[in-house]
């Protein structure tokens, strides 16, 4: 189940709907630290996921998920914010090593609200079920998911063409989403090809720009699939090489336009990825395999300053 | 398939103008270079309306090219031609901290 945290009455009403998705929700007002940890400590039903408002968090309770640990080692946290919220503070989720953001857009278009309302919560229920996110999951049932295995880094620019054959129509905002998706793509397999292969002590094995084939043992696949609405991509390596805090430190990396890291721009491509995905998410089963993908809406008002949730899933063995 | 970066260049008095065509990525570096190298005028000109996709690569050696180009040139730099997507890019990646948009 689900335990959702607010700060006051006036948080909870606001999210009501937006959450109105998960069953099995206990909301609760957070008073004072003793009061929550007796009633945490004598919950009696399996929690599985934590919520907690992002504002709360930071200015009144940083040290609530230290707190829920003690009783509840195995919950997963997930922080949630409005788009109009102060910024995240990657330092704070990877002190707590919390790995799912859920941002509420400002967006008045009722289709947007629903598309991140439904797509949050089937995250949220198979994070909540140690089941892996599956991109199957967020397109229109009977939609074709294609399957490409990717062997040499010649295969970019002839899948990216494959992606923007299937969107159909012409127009701006089909072009726009277009360019969207070519450049997800681009950031995804060049991150597979040339990002995931390391050296033993955590160099990488190849230097973008160079043509190169896959090793022997090396699986790189990438999946995409499109409902002519949502168009979702996925791309596994079987390198395993990427750790959650990694990507939450290269997210804030770069989060800040004002200060631009000149000299290690390191990351940048998943800062981008983060942003122009509608919902990013990254699946790591350490040493065995990482998955990268995410889920774009064709949306005339998207704008990648928003900012955007995403979830960083870890296989526990 | 025909890879890197094309470059146009047109010179007059006052400036010198950069036609980029094609995509932005790791394999532009050798072209940015002599952008850096080739640039004279106290104002340079990137034209982006033939440019296509700019990825995160791209991003990092035009961060390096403006900043050769402001800091160790002290050249004024001017942008035009920029599509939404690019557009949106170079806001997100801090590229207009070191090069405005031309009028």
């Amino acid at each position: 189940m689900y335990f959702f945290i607010f700060k006051d009455l006036e948080e909870q009403r606001q999210w009501k709907d937006y959450l109105s998705e998960l069953d099995n929700l206990e909301s609760y007002i957070y008073n004072n630290e003793k009061e929550f940890s007796e009633y945490i400590k004598n919950y009696d039903n399996n929690i599985a996921v934590f919520g907690i408002s992002s504002d709360f968090f930071l200015h009144q309770c940083p040290g609530i998920v230290e707190t829920i640990k003690k009783s509840r080692p195995l919950a997963e946290f997930c922080i949630f914010l409005t788009d109009s919220e102060n910024p995240i503070s990657f330092k704070y989720l990877i002190k707590n090593n919390i790995y799912h953001v859920l941002i509420k857009p400002n967006e008045e278009e009722d289709y947007v609200k629903k598309f991140y309302r439904e797509r949050f919560a089937v995250t949220i229920k198979k994070i909540a079920n140690r089941e892996k996110i599956n991109i199957n999951d967020y397109i229109s049932p009977d939609t074709k998911v294609f399957s490409e295995e990717v062997s040499n880094s010649e295969q970019k620019e002839i899948l990216i063409k494959k992606l923007e054959d299937l969107i159909k129509g012409d127009g701006e905002e089909v072009e726009f989403f277009k360019q969207r998706v070519a450049l997800l793509a681009d950031e995804m397999l060049e991150n597979a090809l040339f990002g995931a292969p390391k050296t033993d002590v955590g160099n990488n094995l190849f230097k973008k720009g160079d043509a190169r084939s896959t090793l022997n043992k090396e699986k790189i696949i990438f999946f995409y699939a499109y409902d002519g609405k949502t168009l979702t991509m996925e791309i596994s390596d079987n390198w395993g090489s990427l750790l959650p805090n990694t990507v939450l430190e290269l997210l804030e990396k770069n989060n800040n336009g004002d200060e631009v890291d000149f000299e290690t721009p390191g990351g940048r491509g998943f800062f981008i990825m983060s942003r122009f995905f509608d919902l990013f998410h990254v699946i790591i089963d350490p040493g065995k395999e990482t998955k990268v993908g995410g889920h774009l809406l064709m949306n005339p008002n998207f704008d990648p300053m928003n900012k955007k949730g995403f979830h960083i899933q870890v296989q526990k063995n | 398939m025909e890879k890197g970066l094309k470059v146009d260049i047109m010179e007059n008095n006052d400036h010198i103008l950069f036609g980029l065509k094609g995509n932005i990525d790791a394999h532009s570096e050798t072209s940015l270079n002599e952008i850096v190298n080739k640039a004279n005028k106290s104002v340079v000109k990137f034209d982006f309306t033939n440019t296509d996709r700019i990825n995160s690569m791209g991003v990092a050696l035009l961060l390096k090219c403006f900043k050769q180009l402001k800091e160790e040139k002290n050249i004024n730099i001017q942008i035009y031609g920029l599509n939404r997507m690019n557009a949106m890019l170079f806001k997100m990646t801090g590229i207009f901290l070191l090069a405005s948009p031309g009028q």
